[in-house]
C-alpha cells in the first residue's frame, strides 16, 4: 500500500489508530507490527516471507551476540556481528544485481537491520531481546518501504516507551496533510508533465523541461513521503528527525547532500565514513574515504550502472567543494551559487532516470542543442503552457516561502488579524487542499473505457 | 505593504513565546479535527451508501465487494479488489474527478486524460498513428478484393478527426499528429480500382459550421450532409435531393471524449436530417431481429451514448431495403461514421448492405452476390482505419 491512495487515507489509517489508541498500552506494539505487517503485505504477500526472515535472523544474530558479549568473548561478538551484516549485505546484493525484482522496500529495511548491527557493534545500543519491540524497528509501516531509515540507536528507548501527546498527534496528522498534498497535488502531476515531454528525440527545450519536472518531481515525491511518514511516526508516538531541508536552496553540492535525503546521508556517516576515519586522516585517505561512500551510495539507489556513474558524479562534486570550490565560490553570490548548486543537482538526476548512460548523454546532448527536432517544437510548448503554473508552485514550494508565510500569517499572526479569521484560513485552507488531493487520487482510478473503439 | 510582506517572510521567531505555542497546538488541533471529521464522514457515506453498478461516465462495470479466498489472498488479488471497490464506490467519485479536470484547467492544462480542451468547449481526441505495416496489408487486401468484383463500384471515404478540420479550436500549441497527411498517404497508396472520396477537404472548406460534436469524437449530422451535398456525384449519385427536415433530438448528448475528460458541463445537441421527398424504407437488424421503419432509435436518447439513436448503435450486419427502384445496391463497410450518414444515402438506392468488420466475422462476398452490389463503398473514420484489423481480415476473408 502507498499512503497517497484513497484507502490509506479513508480506510487503513483511521482503523489503524483508532485500534492503537484504544487498546491498552502493552498490546500497543502488538497493534503495529499487526498493522505494518498487513501494510507490507498488502498486494504482494510473498514479500512478507523475506521481511520476516530477515527480522528472525538479525534478532537471532543480536541475541547470540548478547550472549557472547556477556561472556566478554568480544572477538567472538564482533565476528559474529560481521558475518550477520554480510550475509544481508549478501542477499541484497543478491536480489538487486542478480534475482532482478526485489522485495518490496529491501534497500530499505537492509540498512535498517544492519544499522542495528553495527549499534551493537560500536557499542551505541544494547541487544533488544523483546521480538516484538524489534519487529516495530524493522516493519514500523511508515517507514518500512521508503524509509527515512531511522538508525536503530534513535528508536531504541522509544520501542519501549513512548509518549503518546495530543500535540504529536495534531502535528503528526497536520504534517501528514502536507506531505500528501505534496505528493499527490505537485509530485504526481510534474511527474504528467515529466512523462509528456520525455522522450527518445526531444528539442532543447524539451530536453530541459524533462530534467527540471523530473527533478521537482522527485524532491516533491520523496520529501512528501518523507513528510507522510514523519508525521504518521508521530500520531503513534515516534520522534523521527527530518529527512529533507529544502536542498534545493543549497549553496554547494556539499550541503545538498546534507540536506537531501538526510537519514540516508547520516547512515552512511555514522556506519562507513566515521568508521574508517572520516576527515580526522590525511588527505589521500580522505578521498579514498569520501569515493567509498560515494560509489556505495551510487549503488545502493539502483543496479545498473547509470547508478554508479551518479554516485560518482555526485560524489567528484562533494570532494571538489572541499577542497576547491569552497575556495572559488566563495564571493559568488547566494543565488549563483544556488542555482549552480541546482543545475549540478539536476544534471546528476538525468543519470538518475534515464534508463541507461548513452541515453543519460543523448538527453544531455539534447539539451546543449544537438537536438534533431531544434529549439523548441509543440511538445515542449503545449507542456510548458500547460504546467506553467505548477511549476512555479512546485518553485516556490520547494523553498521556505510556504512554511513562513505559514508561521507569519497562522502562527504567529503578524499581520494582527481576528485570531478566528487566521484560524479559519488555516481550516479552509487544508480542506480545500484535502479535497483536491481527494479529486487528485481518485481521478488517477477513473478509466473512462474507451467505447469508441467498439 | 511591502512592510508587511517582509514580516510575513522573515523567518520564525527563535525562541516562541509560550502564546504562539499554544496557538501552534490550538491550530493543528483545529485543522486535524476538521480533517479527521471529513475523512471519517467519506469513510461513512462509502459504507452506508449502496454500491453503484455501472458507470454510465466510465462505461464500465465498476468493482463490487470484493470476495474472499484463500487463493486471492496468496496472490495478492484480493487486496486488489478491497482497494478498488473502495475507490470505484468512492462516494461523488465523478464529481471528484470532475473537480480535478476543473482544476488542472485552472492551472493552466489543457489535456485531461489524454483528451485536449480546446476553445469554445471543443473536446478533442488525439489522431491516431498509423503502423505501415499494417497499412500495407490493408492496401494489398483491398486490391485483391477489388480485383474480384471489377464490375462493381468500389470507393472509399475516410473522415478525418476534429483536430485535423478545426485545428484553430485546438488549444494552442496542442502536438497533434497531422491527420490529413495519414489520410492523403493512404489514398496515394490505394489501387486504382478503389476511387477515393476526399471528405477531408470538404470539412476543411467548412470548417466555420458544427461538424463535430463538442464532448463526442463523431461527426455531427451536419458534418455528415456537408460531405454527403459536396460529394454525392463523387458516390454516384445524380441529382441528389438537397431539402431536408431538420430535426433536433436531443439537447442533452454528452459524449466519449466528455466522459473521459472528466468535463461533464457541455452537452450537445443531436440533429438528424431526413431526406425530402422522402422514400419508403425499412430497415433490419438480424443479430437482433428487428424490423423497423425508421433509422433512429430514439429510446437510445435515454441511455448515455446518445449517438446510438442512429441505427441503434453498431450492429454485425443492418439492411435497408427501400422503394426507391434505382437498380443500385449499395454495400457499405463502415464503422460509426457511417451510422449518421447513411441517412442521406437511403433514396439513392434500392439495397444498403452495411457491414461492420469489426463484429462480422462471415465472407461478406456472399452477401455482395446474393444482394445483387453495384456499388460499395467503405466509410470510415481515419482513426478506427489506423488502429483496427478488422476490415483488412475482413477481405482477406473475402478472397480466400
Amino acid at each position: 500500500m502507498v499512503f497517497s491512495s484513497i484507502y490509506f487515507v479513508f480506510v487503513f489509517l483511521p482503523i489503524a489508530l483508532a485500534a492503537y489508541y484504544l487498546v491498552p498500552k502493552r498490546g500497543k506494539n502488538i497493534v503495529l507490527v499487526a498493522a505494518s505487517l498487513l501494510f507490507y503485505a498488502w498486494g504482494k504477500p510473498e514479500n512478507l516471507i523475506f521481511l520476516l526472515f530477515s527480522v528472525l535472523f538479525n534478532y537471532l544474530t543480536g541475541l547470540e551476540a548478547g550472549v557472547l558479549k556477556k561472556k566478554g568473548a568480544v572477538r567472538a561478538m564482533k565476528v559474529m556481528l560481521a558475518a550477520g551484516c554480510a550475509a544481508n549485505i549478501f542477499l541484497l546484493a543478491v536480489f538487486k544485481y542478480i534475482a532482478g525484482s526485489m522485495p518490496l522496500g529491501i534497500s530499505f529495511y537492509t540498512f535498517t537491520v544492519l544499522s542495528y548491527l553495527f549499534d551493537l557493534w560500536q557499542g551505541r545500543a544494547e541487544v533488544q531481546v523483546n521480538p516484538l519491540s524489534f519487529l516495530v524497528y524493522v516493519t514500523f509501516f511508515p517507514k518500512v518501504t521508503s524509509g527515512p531509515i531511522v538508525q536503530y540507536a534513535d528508536m531504541e528507548k522509544q520501542l519501549r516507551e513512548r509518549e503518546l501527546t495530543r500535540k504529536q498527534l495534531y502535528s503528526g496528522f497536520s504534517l501528514f496533510l502536507v506531505g500528501l498534498f505534496k505528493k499527490a497535488l505537485i509530485a504526481d502531476s510534474l511527474g504528467a508533465a515529466f512523462s509528456a515531454v520525455t522522450g527518445s528525440s526531444m528539442s532543447v527545450l524539451s530536453a530541459w523541461l524533462s530534467m527540471i519536472f523530473y527533478s521537482l518531481q522527485l524532491y516533491f515525491d520523496f520529501s512528501g513521503y518523507s513528510d507522510m511518514a514523519i508525521g504518521l511516526a508521530g500520531m503513534f508516538g515516534f520522534r523521527f528527525d527530518k529527512n529533507f531541508d529544502h536542498p534545493y536552496l543549497s549553496k554547494s553540492m556539499a550541503e545538498f547532500w546534507r540536506r537531501w535525503h538526510i537519514s540516508l546521508g547520516n547512515w552512511f556517516k555514522q556506519y562507513v565514513y566515521f568508521p574508517m576515519g572520516g576527515s580526522r586522516v590525511s588527505g589521500g585517505r580522505i578521498l579514498i574515504n569520501l569515493l567509498t561512500v560515494w560509489v556505495l551510495t551510487g549503488i545502493w539507489h539502483g543496479n545498473t550502472l547509470n547508478f554508479l556513474v551518479w554516485g560518482l558524479y555526485n560524489g567528484a562534486f562533494v570532494i571538489l567543494d572541499r577542497w576547491v570550490l569552497n575556495k572559488v565560490m566563495k564571493n559568488v553570490p547566494s543565488v549563483v551559487r544556488i542555482l549552480l548548486t541546482d543545475l549540478a543537482a539536476f544534471i546528476g538526476w538525468v543519470f538518475f532516470f534515464s534508463s541507461s548512460i548513452s541515453a543519460a548523454f543523448r538527453h544531455l546532448s539534447f539539451m546543449f542543442g544537438q537536438s534533431p527536432v531544434g529549439f523548441a517544437d509543440s511538445t515542449a510548448l503545449f507542456a510548458l503552457r500547460g504546467n506553467l503554473v505548477l511549476l512555479i508552485i512546485a518553485v516556490i514550494g520547494s523553498t521556505e516561502i510556504p512554511s513562513r508565510i505559514w508561521n507569519g500569517l497562522i502562527t504567529e499572526n503578524r499581520l494582527k488579524m481576528n485570531r478566528s479569521l487566521a484560524t479559519g484560513i488555516a481550516v479552509c485552507g487544508n480542506l480545500f487542499l484535502l479535497v483536491s488531493a481527494t479529486a487528485a487520487m481518485l481521478s488517477g482510478t477513473y478509466s473512462s473505457f474507451l467505447y469508441f473503439k467498439f | 505593504m511591502l512592510d508587511k510582506l517582509k514580516s510575513l517572510l522573515s523567518p520564525p521567531s527563535e525562541h516562541p513565546d509560550a502564546e504562539t505555542e499554544h496557538r501552534k497546538l490550538k491550530i493543528s488541533a483545529v485543522v486535524s479535527v476538521a480533517a479527521a471529521v471529513f475523512i471519517l464522514l467519506f469513510l461513512l457515506l462509502c459504507v452506508v451508501i449502496p454500491d453503484r453498478g455501472f458507470s454510465a461516465n466510465e462505461n464500465r462495470n465498476l468493482a463490487g465487494r470484493a470476495s474472499f479466498s484463500v487463493d486471492g489472498l496468496r496472490d495478492g488479488s484480493f487486496f486488489k479488489d478491497v482497494t478498488d471497490h473502495f475507490s470505484d464506490q468512492f462516494f461523488l467519485r465523478d464529481s471528484f474527478v470532475s473537480l480535478r479536470s476543473a482544476e488542472e484547467y485552472l492551472l493552466g492544462s489543457r489535456i485531461s486524460h489524454g483528451v485536449y480542451i480546446g476553445s469554445d468547449n471543443y473536446l478533442f481526441a488525439d489522431p491516431e498513428t498509423p503502423d505501415p505495416a499494417k497499412q500495407k496489408s490493408l492496401v494489398e487486401a483491398m486490391s485483391s478484393f477489388a480485383s474480384q468484383f471489377e464490375n462493381v463500384s468500389i470507393r472509399m471515404m475516410l473522415v478525418p478527426c476534429a483536430a485535423a478540420v478545426i485545428p484553430d479550436r485546438l488549444p494552442p500549441d496542442a502536438p497533434v499528429r497531422d491527420q490529413l497527411r495519414d489520410i492523403s498517404d493512404l489514398a496515394a497508396a490505394l489501387p486504382q480500382s478503389v476511387s477515393f472520396v476526399d471528405a477531408a477537404s470538404v470539412l476543411q472548406a467548412h470548417s466555420g459550421d458544427q461538424l463535430y460534436y463538442r464532448t463526442d469524437h463523431h461527426w455531427t449530422g451536419l458534418g455528415a450532409k456537408t460531405v454527403f451535398d459536396n460529394t454525392a456525384s463523387q458516390l454516384g449519385i445524380d441529382n441528389p435531393s438537397t431539402e431536408y427536415d431538420c430535426l433536433p433530438l436531443s439537447y442533452t448528448f454528452l459524449g466519449t471524449l466528455g466522459s473521459q475528460s472528466g468535463r461533464y458541463g457541455t452537452r450537445d445537441k443531436i440533429e438528424v436530417y431526413v431526406p425530402k421527398p422522402g422514400v419508403l424504407y425499412y430497415i433490419s437488424i438480424p443479430d437482433e431481429q428487428v424490423t423497423r421503419s425508421s433509422i433512429y432509435d430514439l429510446d437510445k436518447l435515454n441511455e448515455k451514448d446518445q449517438y446510438q439513436v442512429f441505427l441503434g448503435g453498431n450492429h454485425p450486419v443492418v439492411e435497408i431495403r427501400t422503394a426507391a427502384r434505382t437498380g443500385k445496391n449499395l454495400m457499405l463497410f463502415k464503422d460509426s461514421y457511417a451510422n449518421s450518414f447513411v441517412q442521406f444515402l437511403i433514396p439513392y438506392y434500392d439495397r444498403i448492405i452495411m457491414v461492420d468488420p469489426r463484429y462480422y466475422y462471415d465472407n461478406p462476398s456472399t452477401l455482395i452476390r446474393s444482394n445483387g452490389i453495384t456499388d460499395i463503398l467503405f466509410l470510415y473514420s481515419a482513426n478506427t482505419l489506423f488502429t483496427d484489423n478488422s476490415l483488412t481480415d475482413c477481405l482477406v476473408n473475402a478472397v480466400s
